[in-house]
């Protein structure tokens, strides 16, 4: 009876409750901080200098993630979508690992690599050049790279994957050296990809919370992005962290109508 | 000025063996049947697909020689293509497509643009200038594809099936354009095509590749008296039987081929290997039962399609070796031709004429 009733399209009453219970999952937190927000203080918060020290470190952040994401993430998406050599899965799956990897896992890994005492990189850069990344807006960076850097080589191989190579083979017999097919053909029709990939690596980016706070500490101006200021508000002040929260909702939502019709569907 | 063509090239697991020239100022077409390799020869002589072995020399410049280590890449070849699929870039408007190979070899933006304009107008196409490829028609399209080949002015032209994405009306057109486009144009042109008409009425000669191979090179005119394969028989209308002779007696043969046996005079300049036997189909008797006289070929098989033309039909024939009759409508009425019908073929042995390969 079940599986006829579904072939005829009509919805089993189970499945209307089950996901009416999915939606308010996710819409009542919304909620809930849709009524929270002092609204008649949000000027206020988010133009307070605490607030405003917070976002202009997270843009910077973020975008300086997305943008190392991209020219690091374009080499290495084609060599994954168009080179050959053993043990490409490996390195996928290596490159995939910190989507599901515990940000705070990632932070101590990054500590492992790049911390000024036992970090394997990071006692050589202090020792040599008197490098210090922990605590440091370039370990927010570095920490936000980390986490968006997997979306942004995903997202650049299947948008190379579904380009037409011939169009690079057409372009050649034109005269275009490999530099000029890929600076006016390759890259320009790989375009949505690549807005994709740079919108949803900085969202990411602009979201992470775990491997900053472990990685470089929650110092205000230096690396207190607005997710940590949220964490710290909702200890002093909860009306700011709701306001601020809301901030990060609106952003979050503006990316999504960015991406509408091009990457997501 | 020449473009001579002795490859080996394989896409996949095909590999086409081919071996050609071509003049300047003139059109050759490399005729045969989709899947037959002429795609492969396109992209090997553009350099996309370097050949195994062998050499391609345009020009006395060697542009592939695999066994020298010689192989110029696409960009550096002085070459024109119009592939099959167009492949213009999706991004970019009609105009800056055309502009493409002039930018793309350092030519000055306001006089690539004017180049690419002039061109655009010649080919009747200006006022789509700004539209992006998706925008076009077929014909607008193929007519944008054909400018971008042309404008930085290659001394090899490749077009691969130009008309053949069209509808019969843009078709039409678009054969007289290309007609003009191919004898303003003064470097070697290479025409690869299906459809043999398209092939006699734009090429001074004709290559026919079959299944990787080239089976002949003639005129348009030495082909249709002469042809040398089961293609290009079809192609012209006749049978053709390609095989090796043994004798029966005084001035008969056999020519026996890997799908069955003719009856067929001795030729007297025979010495040993293929030759190939043309019956035209107007000579092919068709009987519901085991004729007797005096034709010495007698063939049974079922018909395999009927097809008709005017006040005559073609009967494809499931015989050892397959054959095409002509026969009159009033024959199909009375034999009751139709697919999977049971007759009987005859022919005199005098009616198959043999050709060297």
């Amino acid at each position: 009876m079940a599986s006829s009733a579904l072939r005829r399209g009509r919805t089993p009453a189970v499945f209307v409750v089950l996901a009416a219970l999915g939606v308010a999952l996710v819409a009542l937190p919304l909620l809930g901080l849709l009524l929270r927000t002092p609204w008649s203080r949000v000027g206020e918060i988010l133009t307070s200098e605490t607030a405003l020290t917070a976002l202009r470190l997270s843009l910077v952040v973020a975008t300086t993630a997305a943008a190392i994401s991209f020219v690091l993430g374009l080499p290495l998406a084609w060599v994954l979508a168009r080179g050959s050599f053993r043990g490409k899965t490996f390195v996928r799956a290596l490159i995939v690992l910190p989507l599901v990897m515990p940000p705070v896992v990632a932070g101590v890994g990054l500590l492992a690599a790049f911390g000024r005492r036992s970090g394997l990189v990071g006692a050589w850069l202090y020792e040599w050049f008197g490098i210090q990344l922990t605590f440091t807006t370039a370990a927010a960076v570095l920490a936000a790279t980390f986490v968006s850097f997997p979306l942004a080589v995903l997202v650049l191989e299947a948008g190379l994957r579904g380009l037409d190579e011939r169009l690079e083979g057409a372009a050649s017999t034109l005269g275009a050296s490999r530099w000029y097919v890929l600076r006016r053909v390759t890259l320009p029709v790989m375009g949505p990809q690549i807005a994709a990939a740079l919108v949803l690596s900085w969202a990411r980016a602009l979201g992470e919370f775990g491997a900053t706070i472990t990685f470089a500490g929650n110092l205000q101006g230096r690396t207190q992005t607005l997710p940590l200021a949220v964490f710290e508000r909702l200890q002093t002040d909860p009306e700011a962290a709701f306001a601020i929260s809301m901030l990060l909702i609106v952003v979050a939502f503006a990316v999504i109508l960015a991406l509408r019709g091009r990457f997501l569907r | 000025m020449t473009l001579s063509v002795d490859v080996t090239a394989r896409r996949g697991t095909f590999a086409v063996r081919a071996s050609f020239d071509a003049g300047r100022g003139s059109t050759t077409a490399l005729l045969g049947p989709n899947g037959s390799g002429k795609s492969t020869l396109v992209a090997s002589m553009a350099g996309l697909v370097p050949p195994e072995e062998g050499s391609v020399v345009l020009d006395r410049v060697v542009l592939d020689e695999p066994a020298a280590g010689v192989y110029v890449p696409p960009e550096r070849r002085p070459i024109g293509v119009v592939f099959q699929d167009l492949l213009l870039f999706p991004h970019l408007s009609a105009l800056e497509n055309v502009a493409f190979p002039l930018l793309a070899r350092g030519v000055a933006r306001a006089e690539a643009h004017d180049r690419s304009e002039h061109i655009l107008r010649r080919l009747e196409v200006t006022q789509r200038a700004g539209a992006r490829p998706r925008e076009l028609s077929g014909g607008e399209a193929q007519r944008v594809a054909l400018a971008r080949a042309l404008v930085a002015e290659p001394a090899l032209l490749l077009l691969d099936e130009p008309l053949s994405a069209l509808d019969v009306g843009a078709r039409a057109r678009l054969r007289e354009v290309l007609r003009d486009e191919l004898e303003r144009f003064p470097g070697i042109r290479i025409l690869i095509t299906h459809d043999p008409v398209e092939a006699s009425t734009m090429a001074e000669r004709i290559v026919i590749v079959e299944d990787g191979r080239v089976t002949q090179i003639g005129t348009p005119e030495e082909i249709r008296s002469a042809p040398r394969s089961r293609y290009a028989a079809d192609l012209v209308g006749v049978n053709a039987v390609r095989g090796v002779l043994e004798p029966i007696d005084a001035g008969t043969g056999r020519l026996v081929s890997s799908e069955g046996a003719l009856v067929v005079p001795w030729p007297e300049w025979y010495v040993e290997g293929e030759v190939v036997g043309i019956v035209r189909p107007i000579d092919v008797t068709l009987w519901p039962d085991r004729p007797e006289g005096s034709a010495r070929n007698v063939l049974s098989g079922r018909v395999t399609s009927v097809t008709i033309e005017g006040d005559r039909a073609r009967v494809r024939l499931a015989t050892a070796p397959p054959l095409v009759a002509e026969v009159t409508l009033g024959s199909v009425e009375r034999l009751r031709l139709r697919s999977g019908v049971e007759v009987w073929a005859s022919f005199k042995a005098v009616e198959v004429e043999l050709l060297p390969p």
